[in-house]
């Protein structure tokens, strides 16, 4: 939970991240990757009797946001660590095994390979195959889009379907090397939200997969898929609390400091309920995430945290876009210029309602887990 | 849960909250994957009663169709899970 440690460790990353990109504000994706990986946010501590290893991840990634360290590398950094890393960890595959140590050095990234072109949220009708070689290895064919990192990453997590059949047992999950030959990626997708971090399309013309890049049995996938994508949404939007912080802090200085009929601006009831309504926002989403985040911790199953992941998703980004229109109606005209230390994305946080599972589709799965009759 | 009729049992109680079809009864024996009968969301449902009420963790790389085929594989990989955790804690 979140606590005086806690606060320390969000401290002690935002002095680090500073430090660490200082001089790096033009460098590539992959400098700038690698200067905060080497701090270590990819690698799992030590845990303390006080605070468990995914508390201190989300304090890491939360520590990096308050420290100025852009939106985009926030959330490829929580994206992997939490959508990938903490879950194949959990998993136990020994494909994974052979890569952690430069995972988590932050040599060796890595991209989550579900969505196609017709979609991601109904996996069961995704066309990528893989199929047996006859050696015990694989041949995957297909092509995957949308997916963040694509461009840039090493290895990717890819969801194939290994039977013909449209069965819950007809997925399985491959840790594709992106150099093995047949692999091509595209150019990166001119993208207009999250654009600090690259998204690309992979297509895979007969690849040749030895016996064990297979992640866990053949048909394992979608119970794979169902521990990624409930540690995704109950944690990744934690990527946004540091940009919240930031904004709420430069936004209380620019109502305290600016002048309007003859008062401070934030003189004005109805900019300091504004303001308090922002604060409540962020309290609310660092509550929820830091909970999520203790209930890993105390080994509750990714399979059982499924729902309330989804309304946290569903309730941080709802927060995130809510705070950054309150922001950007204070900062008014400010708002909308790069230089002025009150720019406002609003695409960022729009797009939070649509990445990792849609709000709507998430609210569906709630409401059937609550007993209603209804399907995708 | 002490037997595979207590498997079928809970199988059969999530299946009635489902839109699975309502004449197909639950023996040891019933395949369970050849009708449609079990969609995803129906097998993490078994998967997470049974870590309810057998006192096993069920891990995800367990949620395979070897084990999903009938009651009685179900069963067979409740008493395996057992039989690790209690070697584990002696």
């Amino acid at each position: 939970m979140i606590g005086t440690v806690t606060d320390d460790l969000v401290a002690e990353w935002s002095e680090f991240s500073e430090s660490a990109l200082g001089g790096l504000g033009s460098a590539d994706f992959r400098t700038q990757w690698k200067a905060i990986a080497g701090g270590g946010i990819l690698r799992t501590a030590a845990s303390d009797a006080s605070v468990g290893p995914v508390t201190r991840a989300l304090a890491a990634v939360e520590g990096i946001g308050v420290g100025g360290t852009p939106a985009g590398l926030c959330y490829a950094l929580a994206s992997q660590r939490f959508g990938i890393q903490f879950p194949l960890q959990s998993f136990g595959a020994p494909a994974w095994t052979a890569l952690a140590d430069g995972v988590e050095r932050g040599d060796i990234l890595l991209c989550h390979a579900l969505t196609e072109e017709g979609g991601g949220s109904d996996p069961l009708s995704m066309t990528t195959r893989a199929v047996p070689s006859g050696d015990g290895g694989w041949r995957l064919n297909g092509r995957k889009a949308f997916v963040t990192a694509a461009p840039v990453a090493d290895h990717a997590l890819v969801f194939a379907r290994t039977a013909t059949e449209r069965t819950p047992f007809a997925l399985s999950a491959f840790l594709v090397d992106l150099s093995t030959s047949g692999v091509r990626r595209s150019d990166p997708f001119p993208k207009v939200a999250l654009t600090g971090v690259p998204m690309g399309a992979l297509d895979f013309d007969d690849v040749r997969l030895e016996p064990e890049r297979l992640v866990g049995q053949e048909g394992a996938g979608l119970a794979l898929l169902t521990t990624t994508t409930s540690w995704e949404r109950a944690l990744l939007l934690g990527y946004a609390l540091g940009p919240m912080r930031r904004v709420l802090d430069r936004t209380v200085d620019w109502a305290r400091s600016r002048r309007q009929f003859d008062r401070p601006m934030g003189g004005s009831h109805l900019v300091a309920g504004r303001i308090a309504d922002m604060a409540l926002a962020v309290h609310r989403s660092r509550t929820l995430v830091y909970a999520m985040a203790h209930r890993f911790d105390r080994s509750e199953s990714a399979r059982s945290l499924a729902s309330d992941a989804a309304l946290t998703k569903i309730s941080v980004a709802q927060d995130y876009l809510e705070f950054s229109r309150q922001a950007a109606m204070l900062g008014g005209v400010r708002s909308f210029i790069a230089d002025t230390g009150l720019t406002v994305d609003l695409a960022d946080p729009m797009a939070a309602s649509v990445y990792a599972g849609p709000n709507d589709l998430l609210r569906v799965s709630v409401a059937r887990e609550l007993g209603l009759p209804v399907q995708n | 849960m002490n037997s595979v009729d207590d498997l079928c049992d809970l199988i059969r109680a999530i299946l009635a909250d489902t839109s699975a079809p309502a004449d197909v009864d639950i023996e040891p024996q019933t395949a369970l994957l050849v009708s449609g009968l079990l969609d995803s969301l129906t097998i993490m449902r078994i998967a997470t009663r049974i870590e309810e009420t057998a006192g096993v963790a069920f891990p995800e790389s367990e949620v395979v169709a070897a084990n999903f085929r009938t009651p009685q594989t179900l069963w067979a990989l409740v008493e395996t899970l057992r039989a690790e955790k209690s070697a584990v804690t002696r």
